[in-house]
């Protein structure tokens, strides 16, 4: 007999079995609440079209009958849907539930594991959802050495709790030469055909070609839209825009991020046409780094609403790849991913910063410091010190919490963001005088 | 002109007013209430009383601090980085680096020169989640040792030993102090123990900012002489200012930029 599963919101998140539907049901639930939630500005249709294919995509992963793949940040989502399989961004997983209400309860259970708390919590979030069953279970597992060292650990440890294969990307710390390229191209077909043996799907390079095609296209759609977004004042506001974070979208590859990618230009293009820009008045333009608070919208509605200081840029929108070669679909993704800022040196991260400084005409740049983001926060004081060698602009580090709503204090981060608009203030003030 | 600033912190409020010279009428140093409004309005009543000044008197009034957007009767908000880099180098024009330990907080400001002589802060970082190392800790300490917080300084410069303490989170370094106490340690000793460890925590925040001569130190725990010793011995040989009230930095910093609001007389 089936056990009953227990979906009381706010008491017990706990799902008797690892059962897809049950699972599909509740974060359907979840996500109504989540799309019913009210906004403090009027989203871009793309934006909508972004939620719902993301929604979709998680849907499919808990369907049955999918063949999910779960995969780190790093790991092309091309390859797997090339092979008609889901991919599931597993990190993103936990900005989901924490964006719908749940972190505090999924954190709880990682803690009650005894999963170490200096863990990021994005990590901590997917084991408290697998340990309370509300992850769709994977039928395999890939990771890579970047952007996160402990991505392979904790994929290790799910690998032998569904007793599924876990696969490992190394990614070179050299990226710009062809020997790198060539490294992670061998692996990435070796993992493809691997993937596909063990999942019993069929993989074709042919398929990966057309696939590649779709990111091309998508690749152009967006280039063209971030290329919109450099002009002030801004046409689209940062705390709409950080979401698409088209870096390192599990997106990749499908036709849902053509559509998306086509409607967000088409929609900036008119924007820009007529004018429209949704801060009056601009004050000033930041360049935000690293990703966002999840479960709320505070640091950008205060930050563009309040003080007109728009999130001109994110660097996680930054398309820094060519066009990819559908026939050498595999060392067109290996040379995609290489050009990463975040991989090999510091000085490719300094150098990218800079250059989306000066593109995008930015005042100022606030380097959200994630809770226990050994990759990034490693870079930050690194890169704050070398950009100062270069240019006059303010750089603030902000610690702040992605998921874990409890180690959010308003008042905290509004007395610097406050402090670093008096900076800016001052600064174009003594311009003036000088 | 007369304009005043008002610096609600966790622990103390602080109030100063300035005259038309730039000079400071009167200062005042109160305990913060629960009521940010509340406390505001008694230390405005308590120093205008004691300079005989009046409300209409005060021509522009800034509130700074945690409790700055509790003020009704400011005519504005500024944050305490802004203000104590403007406090700090109204003191000493030749400050670039503010060292500021108050109630709950800590934290470091960056000033750098312009052109045409001008400054502005740069950059600054302050203390997160954690109170270690603050004004507040230091009370903990003292009540743990059985000494007034005013003694701390006096007591620490009687060290004859140098003991170290690890623990910087409040409730371990309690047991650690304890545990000390049971070694038969001086409490001289202790405390200076308990100042280095502070300094220390201090400047490795502080390191994430360009710290340049001249550094200025301010908030209430820099009245402690002992605290303020270990924190000149880590930035030797760089030159560090010693305010004669440090506390007020935040509120005098408010109340010059306070000046820029009102219209000269003849304007």
């Amino acid at each position: 007999m089936r056990k009953k599963a227990k979906f009381s919101q706010g008491k017990n998140i706990m799902i008797a079995e690892t059962d897809r539907q049950e699972q599909r049901r509740f974060f359907s639930e979840q996500f109504q609440k989540r799309i019913k939630k009210s906004r403090g500005y009027s989203p871009l249709k793309s934006s909508i079209a972004r939620e719902r294919a993301m929604y979709k995509l998680l849907m499919e992963s808990f369907r049955d009958n999918s063949t999910v793949i779960w995969k780190s940040t790093f790991f092309p989502s091309e390859i797997i849907y090339a092979m008609d399989a889901v991919p599931l961004y597993i990190e993103s997983f936990s900005a989901i539930a924490s964006a719908v209400g749940l972190s505090t309860k999924i954190l709880h259970a990682s803690d009650k594991a005894g999963f170490s708390k200096d863990s990021c919590t994005f990590l901590r979030g997917v084991m408290g959802a697998s340990n309370n069953n509300i992850l769709p279970r994977p039928d395999a597992l890939v990771s890579s050495s970047y952007y996160c060292d402990g991505d392979p650990k904790i994929f290790d440890i799910f690998a032998e709790k569904y007793k599924k294969p876990h696969f490992y990307l190394h990614v070179p710390y050299e990226t710009d030469t062809d020997e790198s390229v060539e490294l992670l191209a061998e692996q990435l077909e070796e993992i493809a055909f691997n993937l596909a043996r063990e999942t019993g799907k069929e993989f074709s390079v042919d398929k990966l070609g057309e696939i590649i095609e779709n990111s091309n296209e998508a690749h152009i759609n967006l280039q063209k839209a971030m290329e919109i977004r450099k002009q002030a004042p801004s046409v689209v506001l940062g705390g709409e825009a950080i979401d698409y974070i088209a870096g390192i979208s599990q997106l990749w590859g499908s036709k849902q991020m053509v559509r998306i990618s086509k409607l967000l230009y088409e929609e900036l293009a008119e924007r820009a046409e007529n004018a429209y820009t949704p801060v009056e008045d601009e004050k000033y333009r930041l360049l935000w780094c690293h990703l966002r608070p999840y479960y709320n919208d505070d640091v950008f509605d205060y930050l563009e609403m309040e003080h007109k200081a728009v999130i001109a840029f994110e660097n996680v929108n930054l398309i820094t790849w060519k066009e990819m070669d559908p026939q050498k679909p595999f060392r067109s993704l290996a040379e995609k991913l290489l050009t990463s800022p975040g991989i090999g040196r510091s000085e490719r991260m300094t150098a990218s910063i800079s250059k989306m400084v000066s593109d995008y005409k930015i005042d100022g740049i606030i380097w959200m410091a994630s809770w226990g983001c050994r990759h990034f926060n490693s870079l930050s004081q690194v890169v704050k010190d070398s950009l100062r060698k270069e240019m006059d602009i303010p750089f603030f580090i902000l610690d702040l919490e992605c998921v874990d709503q409890t180690n959010y204090s308003g008042e905290q981060v509004r007395t610097r963001l406050d402090a670093f608009i008096e900076i800016l203030a001052e600064k174009r003030q003594f311009a003036h005088i000088e | 002109m007369i304009t005043a600033g008002i610096d609600i912190g966790s622990v103390s409020t602080e109030v100063v007013i300035v005259g038309n010279d730039n000079e400071i009428i009167d200062s005042v140093v109160v305990a913060s209430q629960m009521d940010m409004e509340k406390t505001a309005k008694d230390a405005m009543d308590v120093v205008l009383e004691k300079s005989g000044l009046k409300n209409e008197n005060i021509d522009y009034i800034i509130a700074t601090g945690y409790g700055r957007n509790n003020v009704p009767f400011a005519n504005k908000a500024v944050t305490e980085i802004t203000c104590h880099a403007k406090g700090a180098q109204f003191l000493y024009p030749g400050t670039r680096t503010i060292i500021d330990i108050g109630g709950q907080d800590s934290k470091a400001i960056a000033i750098a020169d312009g052109k045409n002589g001008n400054t502005r802060v740069i950059d600054f970082v302050m203390n997160d989640k954690c109170a270690a190392g603050t004004g507040r800790f230091l009370e903990v300490m003292a009540g743990v040792l059985n000494v007034d917080v005013k003694d701390l300084g006096e007591l620490s410069q009687k060290s004859t030993k140098e003991i170290s303490i690890s623990s910087m989170c409040t409730v371990f370094a309690e047991s650690e102090v304890i545990s000390l106490i049971h070694q038969r340690l001086s409490k001289e000793d202790i405390i200076s123990g308990l100042h280095t460890a502070i300094s220390r925590k201090v400047l490795s925040l502080a390191q994430r900012i360009p710290i340049e001569d001249e550094i200025t130190l301010t908030g209430g725990v820099m009245k402690n002489s002992g605290m303020c010793k270990k924190l000149m011995e880590e930035l030797a040989p760089g030159r560090v200012n010693m305010p004669d009230d440090p506390q007020i930095a935040g509120a005098l910093g408010a109340a010059i930029i306070a000046r820029k609001y009102v219209n000269p007389p003849g304007s």
